[in-house]
């Protein structure tokens, strides 16, 4: 069954009554920590889709951590970590200063410093360890 | 290849060919230096990899000394010389090391864009620009099999 999925305040939503007429809809009614949530995570995505964007071309790891959408990430602290977790078992990428700078931690292996894949592996099995993803 | 970082090169680099996927897994540093299984950069914190007993700096030094653990030397220019095989160490204005690239037999050269793909190009000029600076050093090494006349 092929679901869409249509997050937006009540007006919103009923903004987009000829699109839905005729639908079978289900309604949930997001409390206030959910809508917080939600659109943390919203910031984080376009933040990161902006930092890979500006930086895919680079092979300077300070350049792409420097990327100001980067340093935003690192600024939302503790509540980015599910967030970068889940991006990281999604799509190795370079998120190991953030997680460092956040965490103060680093469970990655020295025989594997630069290995994106094994430092990811790392980092999702630390995340799944302390309940931050499942 | 993004098209801020096609802007920010030479108009030579339309003539690349693209060979590989993209990969955030190595980069260029470590593809000059002849693999895909790392990502090299001398970053403070330590996380990426970095030749042993070489200077953790964005220096084009540390960089020089880093492709010197795998014999290759100091030399003039990025000419084709039979029996070698060279790479091209690029900085930007300020002398930070930017992108590495190595030279293919044909004289062509090789590189990996980032976490974009790796492509082949004409020249080092076609990656000469706002996004990498220019080829600032260059190193060789004596092929492998291959005397100093240049046959095996």
């Amino acid at each position: 069954m092929n679901e869409t999925v249509i997050e937006g305040t009540w007006e919103e939503i009923r903004a987009q009554e000829a699109r839905l007429a005729g639908h079978r809809v289900r309604v949930t009614i997001l409390d206030s920590d959910s809508r917080a949530a939600a659109a943390s995570e919203e910031r984080f995505a376009a933040l990161t889709a902006k930092w890979r964007a500006d930086t895919a071309h680079l092979s300077s790891a300070s350049a792409i951590a420097m990327h100001p959408a980067y340093q935003e990430i690192i600024g939302m602290g503790a509540a980015a970590l599910p967030f970068i977790l889940r991006e990281l078992e999604r799509q190795p990428d370079h998120w190991f200063w953030a997680l460092h700078a956040i965490t103060r931690e680093d469970p990655v292996r020295a025989v594997h410093r630069g290995k994106v894949a094994e430092m990811a592996k790392s980092w999702v099995e630390w995340g799944r360890d302390r309940g931050l993803i499942g | 290849m993004n098209a801020w970082f096609i802007a920010g090169c030479n108009p030579a680099l339309n003539h690349a060919r693209i060979t590989s996927p993209k990969s955030s897994h190595y980069n260029c540093i470590a593809w000059a230096a002849g693999t895909n299984a790392e990502w090299w950069w001398p970053d403070p914190f330590g996380v990426y990899y970095w030749p042993q007993d070489v200077p953790r700096l964005e220096t084009l030094d540390a960089f020089l000394a880093a492709y010197s653990t795998l014999c290759y030397e100091s030399c003039g220019d990025g000419s084709l010389e039979a029996g070698f095989e060279k790479v091209a160490v690029y900085a930007n204005a300020q002398g930070v090391p930017t992108h590495a690239a190595r030279q293919l037999p044909s004289g062509r050269w090789t590189s990996k864009v980032g976490a974009l793909e790796d492509i082949e190009h004409d020249s080092l000029a076609a990656l000469t620009g706002a996004a990498y600076g220019r080829p600032a050093r260059f190193m060789k090494r004596r092929l492998e099999g291959m005397s100093s006349e240049g046959s095996t």
